[in-house]
């Protein structure tokens, strides 16, 4: 994967204490916490359904989709809106969201190996920039990881 | 190549070979039509000179060569058999593919149809052979007429006159951009002709296609002569250029001298098809499908616009937004047409498909269609398509017989498919039947054990019904051959996935012997759609209302509640309801089993009830699909976003269904749902028909309080007339049969028969206790014989006053009794003796309504109260009343011949002096289909055939209100100064 993706920027967010970082393309925008509808049923890594401007997206948490451990309720949290084939919006729920910096080539490197199988599941590279390390996200892969659970739920039911 | 050019070119072709097909089919039933012949033969030209003219130069050959053989067969007035049709039909499957794969890939197949040119070339010299050795006196004299009418082919060529059968328009804009010449033509090109006025793509592309055809033949004008040189009397016939000159040529033929030159020119030449340039507009699906998008957002802002209203209250502004509700409305209505094509688009394709398959296994089957102007949404046309020609398949492998089998059953040796379509409020309801043998539920069910599908218990209480239903489980098949038409009669399970997938609903009904029925239903519209809100445990969801039955408080007192096979059930007037708690379905937190509210749910007939916490109301709502996630969940039919913001899921009545195990429960205790073949139409009730010697008697069921089967010693005398003491009190008894005595018209055989049948003496009396007001009588008969749901029709009027009249019921006489007179009998100031509660003087109130039967009954109803009553039977008659009086208010039935309720209305509103008159409707339309009609109208109330009590209530309710002119409308809005404090009337 070329770095060339990422010229536009990359924002940058926090998810169980770790900084991930998005092309900034991949996202339309970042909105704080709606009112959601649990739909009774539905896979664990929906949250639920949100309204927004009369769009109806799914939203989805990122923790539960690698397999980290939960939120905690009352933390605050962001909700990164994502459209990833031009069909279909999802919000994804994120710790924070921190700024949108520039790609350094120099700077990237492939997922060590050292990761956990849980972010090298979604992980293009990392960005080891200004003293900390950024996991470039691939967004297609957290998609097919949340299906993933669809599958398995499509079997039970 | 142009991307529009081509994409209209794609398009025109497809259609075009579409037509050919169908009118193929035509000729072959109607060999010696030249009407058709033609039609064929101009529509084939046009594809091959569009093919000529964008260089698909492999298609234009075929379509070319079928040209030929086409124009050979038209002037030599060949008769059409079933070979020639067979061929031309594959010369047509021939161009489908090559298009097909152009359209694909971008450029035309590298496929080889030299053999098919061959093989049409060949049945056009055969033909012209057999022609010559019949004709061969007439060919000299034909051969030097061909060479007189040449000169006057370039002629024609000349002016415009090739370009018949397009508007004047058209033709001018050509002739003033000078284009007379087809090559002229040919030579501006696609662009050039589109940016011409008047013209459209399509039409540009046509033009452009008949130029390029016409020049094209003068060029290769040679090779026809050759050919002609091979046969004289085919020589005045090759000239296939434009259909004006074959005419003209075929006009010289001998054979063709009967009609009239000047009109046979002019019929030959009139395209069948309109030009599509003319009464319609090609519009992009996506530019409808993105219109519709924005109609539905526009519906969700007007339902959060109406909630904010609300609050507000402000009169103008309340009156301003009900308006743009209501232009939303129809803009949503009209634009859910634009998407609607007649399902005659679907079946055409069906006589092509059944004439393959018959051809394939020597069996005979005709198809017969029946609504074929329904109209669909393309979505679901789309979705039924492949269903459709499964279902046919199988019915011609499996369900009709070879015609010896037939014939010895004793059935015709043809079989019949029958296509039925029809709209029946808020569904689409297609038949599709065979008059084959049938499908025997035992070797269902024996397939469907030893497939382990159903269980030996289940196998043995099964109804045939569900049995039937079984053959939509995947893996069952009970052909015994495997066949090359439909495999092994799989595809049934696919075939109800499909309807499902539309939101519709299959099932399968067969007679052995006689035939087998798909009964397939739909929901008319996809996006946006009336709901029922519901509430459980803190979380709302939304029903389709069109699925809804009725609602139900559950009666925590009365305890209906009973529990089969550790289900539960709940009783329901005589029915067992199966239940579903919505809160154990989905799991909710806090998951009990208490149900405070039903709504009772009716899926392709099947009931059953969902259980809730409560109902909040009905809201309009746009269907949105649930994201990817949750795709597989199949108690969702998609999610929307209420008035107040707030997302809902969509329940999908289906999904819930399947967790019942709806098949056997219902179909064992609904008996009385049996009826299915009924039609009930608005104006049908229960009735009740009792027997009384030999005869049979009717009264309406909503008349009747209960049933009583009692001993005979509970009748008792006091002060000389019978009595009964039935729920704390005493009620006066009469006896069927003995009222019968009284009768002067009693037939001496009737009168024997009940002096035979004296009930008196019998142990135990059927009585029916009529209730009217809060006073009950009791009716003793002979025998009760059932209660039926028809529509109640007199056929023959009475003079006896107590009868209304004769119906049929039940396909029997039964004579229809007018209770009120029977009341009357037992007491003569049975409505008279009811409070008036009309004020000062008695109210004029002109009641409108076309069936006698409630004219009967709701007349001495209003007169009992105390009104004056004028009464018309429809909506004309109301209205000369009218004209001359002015009553207080106006009672009209909706439904009615000549001029229905709503014209009424409408015609009222009109009337200035008519100003303020208050009219109520009364009716048992569907609530959308009055919805629907009653746009622009304000009826003042709407009331239910037939609530005496509602009816009293709100009719006094109107006319104290009246005092001060005010309408008031069910909805709240004040309108005169006066009520401005209180905001809201009601």
């Amino acid at each position: 994967m070329s770095t060339g993706n990422f010229h536009a920027g990359l924002l940058t967010f926090l998810v169980a204490d770790q900084w991930l970082g998005l092309n900034v393309n991949e996202l339309s925008e970042v909105i704080t916490p709606q009112k959601r509808m649990a739909l009774p049923l539905s896979p664990g890594c929906v949250n639920g359904l949100i309204n927004l401007r009369g769009r109806i997206i799914t939203e989805l948490d990122l923790r539960t989709i690698i397999g980290l451990p939960d939120r905690k309720e009352e933390d605050p949290y962001r909700i990164i809106v994502l459209e990833p084939d031009g069909n279909e919006s999802f919000g994804l729920v994120v710790d924070g969201v921190g700024e949108v910096i520039d790609l350094d080539a120099e700077n990237f490197e492939a997922t060590p190996d050292s990761f956990s199988e849980a972010w090298k599941q979604v992980s293009h590279g990392v960005l080891k920039q200004d003293g900390r390390v950024v996991v470039l996200i691939d967004v297609e892969k957290v998609l097919q990881l949340s299906l993933k659970e669809v599958q398995r739920g499509k079997v039970e039911a | 190549m142009d991307e529009e050019l081509f994409a209209e070119f794609l398009t025109e072709s497809n259609e075009n070979l579409a037509s050919i097909e169908e009118q193929l089919l035509d000729l072959e039933a109607d060999p010696g039509n030249a009407d058709i012949l033609d039609g064929i033969f101009r529509v084939i030209h046009t594809v091959k000179g569009s093919c000529g003219f964008l260089g698909l130069g492999k298609l234009e050959k075929v379509a070319h060569a079928g040209e030929n053989l086409l124009s050979k067969i038209r002037t030599l007035k060949h008769p059409v058999d079933a070979d020639l049709v067979s061929l031309l039909l594959e010369m047509v499957d021939a161009i489908k593919a090559l298009l097909e794969k152009l359209e694909e890939t971008g450029v035309e197949p590298d496929v080889d149809h030299t053999a098919l040119c061959a093989r049409l070339q060949a049945a056009e010299r055969l033909i012209a052979s057999l022609a010559e050795a019949a004709d061969n006196a007439a060919a000299s004299d034909i051969v030097t007429d061909a060479a007189a009418d040449t000169p006057a082919l370039v002629e024609q060529a000349d002016t415009l006159d090739w370009v018949e059968g397009y508007s004047k328009a058209i033709v001018k804009a050509l002739s003033d951009a000078g284009l007379f010449t087809a090559e002229k033509v040919v030579e501006a090109g696609f662009e050039t002709l589109k940016g011409l006025p008047g013209f459209k793509p399509a039409s540009a592309l046509k033009i452009l296609g008949l130029a390029s055809s016409l020049t094209a033949d003068q060029e290769s004008g040679s090779t026809n002569d050759d050919v002609a040189k091979e046969t004289p009397s085919a020589a005045a016939v090759e000239s296939t250029q434009s259909p004006q000159t074959v005419a003209a040529s075929a006009t010289s033929l001998p054979v063709a001298a009967n009609k009239p030159v000047a009109e046979a020119e002019k019929t030959a030449v009139t395209a069948k098809r309109k030009p599509t340039s003319e009464g319609s507009i090609r519009v992009d699906v996506d530019i409808l499908d993105g219109l519709m998008n924005l109609v539905g957002e526009l519906v969700l802002s007007r339902n959060r616009l109406m909630s904010l209203v609300q609050i507000e209250g402000d009169v103008e502004l309340v009156r301003t937004s009900r308006g743009i509700g209501q232009v939303t409305s129809q803009l949503q209505e009209q634009l859910l047409h634009t998407r609607m094509q007649p399902i005659s688009t679907l079946w055409g394709t069906v006589p092509r498909l059944l004439r393959d398959i018959t051809k394939q296994l020597n069996k005979k089957i005709t198809v017969e269609m029946e609504g074929q102007e329904t109209e669909l949404d393309r979505t679901i046309l789309a979705a039924l398509k492949d269903p459709l020609t499964h279902i046919i398949r199988n019915s011609c492998d499996h369900g009709i017989e070879e015609p010896q089998a037939r014939l010895k059953k004793g059935k015709s040796a043809e079989g019949t498919i029958h296509l039925t379509a029809n709209q029946e409020s808020g569904f689409i309801v297609i038949n599709i039947r065979d008059d084959g043998n049938g499908i025997d539920p035992a070797r269902i069910r024996d397939k469907a054990l030893s497939m382990d599908v159903i269980s030996e218990e289940q196998a043995k209480t099964m109804t045939e019904k569900s049995l039937l239903q079984l053959i939509f489980h995947a893996g069952l098949s009970t052909a015994e051959k495997v066949s090359n038409v439909s495999g092994r009669g799989v595809g049934m399970d696919v075939v109800r996935s499909e309807i499902e997938k539309v939101g519709g609903t299959v099932e399968i009904d067969s007679t052995m012997g006689e035939g087998t029925t798909l009964n397939i239903r739909i929901p008319l519209t996809l996006a946006i759609i009336p709901a029922m809100i519901v509430s459980c445990h803190d979380q709302r969801f939304a029903i389709p209302q069109s699925l809804v039955q009725e609602l139900i408080a559950v009666d925590e007192e009365e305890n209906h509640w009973e529990s089969v096979a550790g289900k539960p059930f709940y009783r329901l007037r005589d029915n067992l309801l199966p239940i579903l708690g919505l809160s154990k379905a989905l799991e909710l937190e806090g998951a009990s089993d208490t149900v405070k509210a039903i709504v009772v749910v009716n899926i392709a007939q099947k009931e059953f009830g969902l259980g809730v916490d409560s109902v909040l109301g009905a809201e309009e709502i746009v269907v949105k699909q649930l994201g990817r996630h949750m795709q597989y969940l199949d108690v969702y039919g998609g999610c929307s976003i209420l008035g107040d913001g707030q997302v809902v899921p969509i329940l999908d009545c289906n999904g819930l269904g399947k967790m019942i195990d709806l098949g056997q429960e219902n179909d064992s205790t609904h008996t009385s749902q049996e009826r299915e073949d009924q039609v009930f139409t608005k104006e049908s009730q229960h009735i009740l028909i009792f027997g009384h010697a030999g005869h049979r008697y009717a009264i309406p069921m909503l008349l009747i309080e209960r049933l009583e089967d009692l001993p005979a010693e509970r009748i008792e005398t006091a002060g000389g007339k019978e009595v009964l003491q039935y729920r704390g009190k005493v009620i006066p008894v009469l006896r069927w049969g003995g009222k019968q005595e009284e009768k002067k018209s009693l037939k001496k055989s009737v009168k024997k028969d009940a002096e035979k049948s004296d009930v008196r003496s019998a142990d135990r009396v059927k009585c029916l206790i009529i209730s009217d007001n809060g006073r009950q009588i009791c009716l003793q008969v002979e025998k009760i014989i059932d209660v039926v749901r028809e529509e109640l029709e007199i056929k023959l009027p009475s003079n006896d006053p107590h009868y209304l009249g004769t119906a049929l019921l039940q396909g029997q006489s039964t004579e229809v009794v007018d209770v009120f007179e029977i009341l009357k009998l037992v007491d003569p100031n049975w409505f008279t003796s009811v409070k008036s509660r009309a004020e000062d003087k008695a109210k004029k109130i002109l009641f409108v309504e076309d069936t006698v039967f409630f004219r009967n009954m709701i007349v001495p109803v209003l007169e009992g109260l105390g009104y004056t009553v004028w009464t018309a039977n429809d909506g004309a008659e109301a209205i000369k009343i009218l004209e001359r009086e002015t009553p207080d208010l106006v009672l009209t039935d909706l439904e009615m011949p000549h001029m229905d309720g709503f014209e009424l209305a409408r015609w009222i509103m009109n009337q200035p002096r008519l100003k303020g008159l208050p009219i109520v409707a009364l009716s048992s339309l569907p609530p959308e289909e009055y919805n629907k009609r009653a746009v622009g109208i304000e009826f003042s109330d709407q009331l239910v055939k037939f609530d005496r009590a509602t009816l009293t209530e709100h009719l006094s309710g109107i006319f104290s209100h009246a005092k001060n002119e005010e309408i008031i409308h069910i909805e709240a809005e004040p309108v005169t100064q006066d009520n401005k404090v209180g905001g809201v009337a009601s």
